[in-house]
């Protein structure tokens, strides 16, 4: 198990980059703590895949360090990094049995036979794979074959970190659900650096104590899950994690207050801005907007009943409001004012939060 | 791949071939049975004789000469071109214009016609006025295909290594670049040496098309003729008279119809019985 | 290791080309060079080869014989051969395997084992010595494999 931290990595698949939308990653700079469960989010096309073969060894980076305690292993190949990996999409030695697939990782590596069928054995049994142990993994469902494939990643026990790439992404929702567990669980049990990366907000959010938010390229956001929700640094952010996501509105400013529709808008900090922005939006979670009496006035438009809550849309000029109501509440008809929570009420400026 | 679904009108598509094949086929067949149990003496009189001709080609050590010298040949190109074949593939570039220009260049002999392959080989080798001839020559050694018994079966056997082996490069390139990429990262990350990779990840995916390969290779070199017969005419003496060119020789050289009858058929049974058994093993093996 | 993996594949090619670049070399030769003198190019370059065969009507009708040949043979094999094709791909039905097998045993018979009664059959039927007889008897090899590949 290793720290390991990205140095100003850079990457890009052309031979010469000229212009910036030539880079599939832009200059970064991460840190990994020892033993963090960490997911990589953000829509597909996004770097996150590229991010995890760099760490891995399966690229080599066009500019920066990839540093294990402090050790740099840029130009060490993957096997001699000490890194496991399970990939989106299965992949089963298929003239093996499912026994010698998951022993395949510790006999390359000389492990006496003793260890690797007591591991064998450790790690089938989680995956409740024992019952097909020597069936030839060839006939598998690709349920079978992805669990395969996570059980090579987890066999070995001394690995620096283990990497997942979509790795639930085949799998039906209820055993998706059940592995994901599992995977926490051996988390908590062993303490091995994981990181995740995934395009479902749940499963990151559920998975990890830390998650890196990627946009083209490029970390918009380093924080806890709670962190993501209450505070997001970028309107990507904001939209893209929470359902449905953060009410983004156009607003003007007057003196260190935010307008909106005719209404100074009460935000956590006072808006002081160094220079004159595109654009100014007011970014508020549907959680953190309320009925009132007085306020923004707004049309009723929809409600959505999603069990707990219901979604209910309103209407302010052109702009659309999303609030969340709880259970036991009902939603006013025809016209309405809403009230914004002003601790969780932020401003941003082209697309950053002003703080 | 598709899943096929049951349907016996399926059969009203196969017709066509069917009855072609069986117009070309089942009656010279029937042709050839009837002649191999009978004698004739030409103007169509025929007397029934039985097994003689098939037992007189069995014991014949002209048979089992030929056979001999097929047999050596096959499984020497086999041994040759597979292998050879496999090694190109591997060693090809995966992506990039040099792709196209080397499988176009690649399947160039594959599309020349037999008795061409034999004629420019024959040029190519011979001893004086031949690039390889000189090379060979020049190299010291005393090359000669049309004397030299040795010589016949080395420039017979690279011209089929030349025409053929191609084919398996084709076939086999074909198999490797359906491997995904994931397939490779995954056994990087598993610390795999190149030739694990080799044994579970490339040679399974290539063995459907390898046991094409064999098979196309095994039927076409046994019953190889055109090319011998324009290189070498069979010579120096017999020494590279296969089963095929020694068949036409009997048939239609001294037209001896019964013996050239019974042996196209024992010849055919064994083509048939050793491609049967290859295929019925490979076909079952995939099943499991 | 790069410099190797990509030198196998050039020396196979070189290997494949040296044939046809002799014959291709000879083809441009007069008669004297060839037999006087070892060239590795034409010394005096001449078209006369090709004239010949395209002026002489024994050279030239026998390319356009190969020709017709050629072109039967296509459109017979593949006519015949697609509508099996796609009944063997696309569905399962009585004796498929041992019809399958059936028609790659005829391309499993030398050649040479047909060529007698090729000969008889054609002239019972009045087809010998047109290139329909021989387009005909070479789909018996083709058309397997044909169906096969396809």
């Amino acid at each position: 198990m290793a720290r390991i931290s990205l140095r100003n990595i850079r990457h890009s698949y052309v031979e010469e980059p000229s212009g910036e939308e030539d880079w599939a990653l832009k200059s970064m700079s991460v840190d990994w703590a020892d033993g963090t469960a960490c997911a990589l989010l953000g829509p597909s096309g996004c770097g996150k895949t590229t991010l995890l073969n760099i760490i891995s060894g399966l690229l080599m980076p066009t500019e920066g360090e990839v540093l294990f305690d402090d050790r740099d292993v840029t130009s060490i190949p993957p096997d001699a990094r000490n890194i496991a990996q399970v990939f989106q999409f299965p992949v089963v030695y298929d003239t093996m049995s499912v026994y010698d697939n998951l022993a395949f990782p510790l006999r390359n590596r000389g492990v006496d036979k003793k260890t690797i069928d007591r591991r064998v054995r450790e790690i089938a049994n989680m995956l409740d794979l024992e019952a097909m142990l020597f069936t030839r993994a060839a006939g598998l469902t690709a349920d079978g074959k992805q669990k395969i494939s996570l059980g090579r990643g987890l066999v070995r026990a001394d690995v620096n970190a283990i990497l997942f790439d979509e790795p639930l992404t085949v799998i039906d929702p209820h055993l998706k659900w059940m592995l994901r567990s599992k995977l926490k669980e051996l988390h908590q049990q062993f303490g091995a650096t994981m990181i995740y990366v995934t395009h479902d907000q749940t499963e990151a959010l559920t998975f990890a104590e830390q998650v890196i938010v990627m946009h083209e390229g490029a970390v918009v956001q380093i924080g806890t899950p709670i962190e993501l929700f209450e505070r997001p640094h970028h309107t990507f952010v904001g939209h893209f994690i929470g359902s449905p996501g953060m009410n983004l509105l156009p607003c003007e400013l007057d003196g260190e207050h935010a307008e909106f529709a005719g209404h100074s808008i009460r935000t956590e900090h006072p808006v002081r801005l160094k220079t004159t922005p595109d654009t100014l939006q007011i970014g508020v979670r549907p959680e953190f907007v309320k009925f009132a009496e007085s306020g923004i006035e707004v049309d009723v438009t929809k409600v959505t009943d999603i069990g707990r809550h219901a979604i209910v849309e309103t209407r302010s000029g052109d702009n659309i409001i999303r609030l969340l109501l709880p259970e036991g509440q009902s939603a006013p008809a025809g016209r309405a004012h809403l009230q914004f929570d002003p601790k969780h009420t932020q401003v941003y400026a082209d697309g950053w939060i002003v703080e | 791949m598709a899943r096929k679904t049951t349907n016996q009108k399926a059969w009203f598509l196969v017709i066509p071939v069917v009855l072609l094949v069986a117009f070309n086929a089942i009656i010279p067949l029937m042709t050839v049975v009837n002649y191999s149990f009978q004698e004739t003496f030409g103007d169509n009189v025929f007397f029934w004789e039985g097994v003689k001709w098939y037992e007189q080609v069995l014991r014949s050590s002209r048979f089992h000469d030929s056979l001999l010298r097929q047999i050596i040949f096959t499984s020497i190109i086999l041994v040759i071109e597979i292998p050879l074949g496999v090694a190109i593939a591997l060693a090809m570039p995966k992506k990039g214009i040099w792709v196209s220009v080397c499988l176009v260049l690649m399947a160039l002999p594959l599309l020349i016609p037999w008795n061409v392959v034999g004629a420019m080989w024959n040029i190519y080798a011979l001893p004086e006025l031949g690039l390889l001839g000189r090379i060979i020559n020049g190299m010291g050694f005393d090359y000669n295909f049309t004397q030299g018994p040795l010589a016949a079966w080395f420039t017979t056997i690279m011209m089929d290594v030349w025409h053929w082996t191609s084919l398996v490069v084709l076939l086999a390139y074909a198999a490797l670049s359906s491997i995904p990429d994931a397939y490779y990262q995954a056994a990087k990350i598993d610390g795999a040496t190149p030739w694990a990779v080799f044994r579970y990840i490339q040679l399974p995916k290539m063995k459907r098309v390898l046991t094409i390969a064999i098979l196309l290779r095994f039927m076409d070199s046994f019953m190889i003729y055109t090319e011998p017969f324009v290189l070498t005419g069979g010579g120096p003496g017999n020494t590279t008279t296969f089963l095929s060119i020694d068949l036409v020789k009997i048939a239609l050289g001294q037209f001896d119809l019964g013996p050239a009858a019974a042996m196209s058929l024992i010849y055919f049974l064994i083509v048939l019985l050793t491609s049967w058994i290859f295929y019925t093993l490979m076909m079952n093996n995939e099943e499991k | 290791m790069r410099r190797i993996t990509w030198l196998v594949p050039t020396l196979y090619i070189i290997f494949l080309m040296m044939p046809i670049y002799w014959l291709i070399n000879m083809s441009f030769k007069t008669t004297n060079e060839i037999l006087g003198s070892f060239t590795l190019w034409p010394k005096e370059f001449t078209l006369d080869n090709y004239i010949t065969i395209f002026t002489d009507p024994t050279w030239y009708n026998g390319y356009f014989n190969s020709l017709t040949y050629v072109v039967m043979n296509t459109v017979i094999s593949v006519t015949v051969a697609l509508p099996a094709a796609y009944a063997f791909s696309r569905y399962r039905f009585l004796g498929e395997k041992h019809l399958f097998f059936w028609l790659l045993t005829n391309r499993m018979a030398p050649p040479a084992v047909f060529a007698l009664p090729f000969f008889q059959l054609y002239s019972a039927v009045n087809l010998f010595d047109t290139p329909l007889a021989v387009a005909l008897a070479h789909t018996l090899f083709n058309v397997p494999l044909a169906v096969w590949i396809l």
